[in-house]
């Protein structure tokens, strides 16, 4: 009777060790969840400017870095074009759109980094045969500074942009009109932490 | 062995002989009638060893530990119980590679939910600890997490250590086990422990992956567990007689 009840017991014990095991192995916190807050991209919009309220999309555009190691988009697939959503093979690439999400360059912390980006419009008049007619290209400036932010256990450190500025280079043919942060405050500069919202709306 | 079970039947069978005397003579007077039979337990301290740490520590590459263990019989059932120890441990995986190392103690008690047949001396056990560590982390290197970054080309890897000193915590834990006497005073233990952090002392942008004697930490909340496989000396100290009634 008692070696029946001992057994009883030792095999309770049993089960809850397994339960622990289970506990300790089933735990889903070392894979970095797709829904976690991660480094960001800069989120750009594109307004009308004569009615600044009201999103106008550019016409058949391309966004790419103007970098030495970036080709200039020729074609869709092979292509210096940023990517639509990550994970995804479909580019920025001769797409008639008013939302722009460039990501950006991570470098040392704490050291003030500045990259440029070519934003293209009309880029189908440069693919096409007409050699008088071409594309409008033009260049935004990006300055700020990189700052490590802890994550989780499974993601590990995320890096968010602090002091970032931008400044659209002039070059007589401007199809970008002007720029705002997209915040109550008017600062001259933002952090950029996370995707939740747009971060500057441009006006064209 | 024979005689052992023979000596051992006929002694269950002068029970239950007893067993028909006192249920007669019950009504005469309860307490002077009941029958008893007296065995001697072993009171001492019980001082041993975590061999399941010693074990990681040889074949594991991220793990080193050491736990002393030991329990002071105070009743029958109830034990005092503590271990002292020191860890140290590497978690490495895709973004992080970070090393913890501390000591720890843990006090509380031990009680027996086995009732042994005469003088055996086995447990199965249910035990309460307070625990404490205190401990160091040190970040070895780490990866930004970038899901963009194959445009730019630039998966940034710091790779200069950061330490994050004088790192403190304290749990509470339960603990379900068995202990068992494999020759005279060498006992042989497994039990598992379920922890859950009171409170800690986290570093400044970082966290406690992983914290001595509580082991890892879990997103979900304060609850984390552990188990150890014991084994274990008793010196014995004294014999207290254990009376025990005839039911």
């Amino acid at each position: 009777m008692r070696v029946h009840k001992a057994m009883k017991r030792l095999k309770n014990i049993f089960l809850l060790a397994l339960t622990g095991l289970c506990l300790g192995n089933c735990e889903r916190d070392d894979i970095c969840a797709q829904e976690t807050s991660t480094t960001p991209r800069l989120i750009l919009e594109f307004y009308d400017i004569t009615n600044q309220d009201q999103l106008l999309s550019v016409p058949a555009m391309t966004v790419y870095a103007d970098d030495p190691d970036i080709p200039v988009p020729e074609t869709d697939n092979i292509s210096g074009a940023i990517l639509i959503e990550p994970f995804e093979s479909s580019r920025l690439f001769n797409l008639t759109t008013n939302i722009a999400k460039p990501p950006l360059f991570v470098g040392e912390e704490g050291v003030s980094i500045t990259r440029r980006y070519v934003f293209e419009r009309r880029t189908d008049l440069r693919l096409d045969a007409d050699p008088e007619t071409s594309s409008n290209t033009d260049i935004i400036e990006i300055t700020y500074i990189p700052e490590y932010v802890y994550v989780s256990r499974a993601c590990g450190y995320k890096s968010i942009f602090t002091n970032l500025r931008i400044e659209v280079i002039q070059d007589g043919d401007n199809w970008i009109l002007g720029t705002e942060f997209n915040n109550e405050d008017n600062t001259d500069n933002i952090t950029v932490e996370n995707e939740n919202a747009t971060h500057i709306n441009i006006f064209h | 062995m024979q005689r052992i079970l023979i000596s051992f039947i006929s002694f269950l069978l002068a029970f239950q002989c007893l067993s028909c005397y006192a249920q007669v003579s019950r009504p005469v007077n309860d307490s002077i009638v009941r029958d008893s039979t007296v065995i001697k337990l072993k009171y001492g301290l019980r001082l041993g060893t975590d061999i399941g740490k010693l074990l990681r520590t040889a074949f594991e590459e991220d793990y080193s530990g050491f736990e002393a263990i030991g329990d002071f019989r105070l009743t029958n059932k109830i034990y005092l119980a503590g271990e002292i120890g020191i860890e140290e441990r590497t978690i490495s995986d895709d973004f992080l590679n970070v090393t913890a190392q501390g000591t720890y103690l843990k006090v509380g008690f031990d009680y027996n939910l086995y009732r042994n047949w005469l003088n055996m001396d086995n447990m199965i056990f249910a035990g309460f600890r307070l625990g404490g560590s205190i401990f160091n982390q040190t970040l070895n290197s780490f990866t930004i997490y970038d899901i963009n970054n194959q445009y730019w080309n630039d998966p940034v890897t710091i790779d200069s250590p950061v330490e994050f000193d004088g790192l403190s915590a304290a749990w509470a834990e339960i603990l379900f086990g068995i202990k068992a006497e494999l020759v005279n005073n060498l006992y042989m233990g497994l039990n598992i422990q379920l922890k859950g952090r009171v409170t800690e002392d986290s570093p400044e942008n970082f966290e406690n992956l992983w914290i001595p004697g509580f082991n890892r930490t879990f997103d979900s909340g304060v609850f984390g567990w552990g188990f150890g496989y014991t084994l274990a000396y008793r010196i014995p100290v004294y014999k207290k007689d254990k009376v025990i009634y005839e039911e």
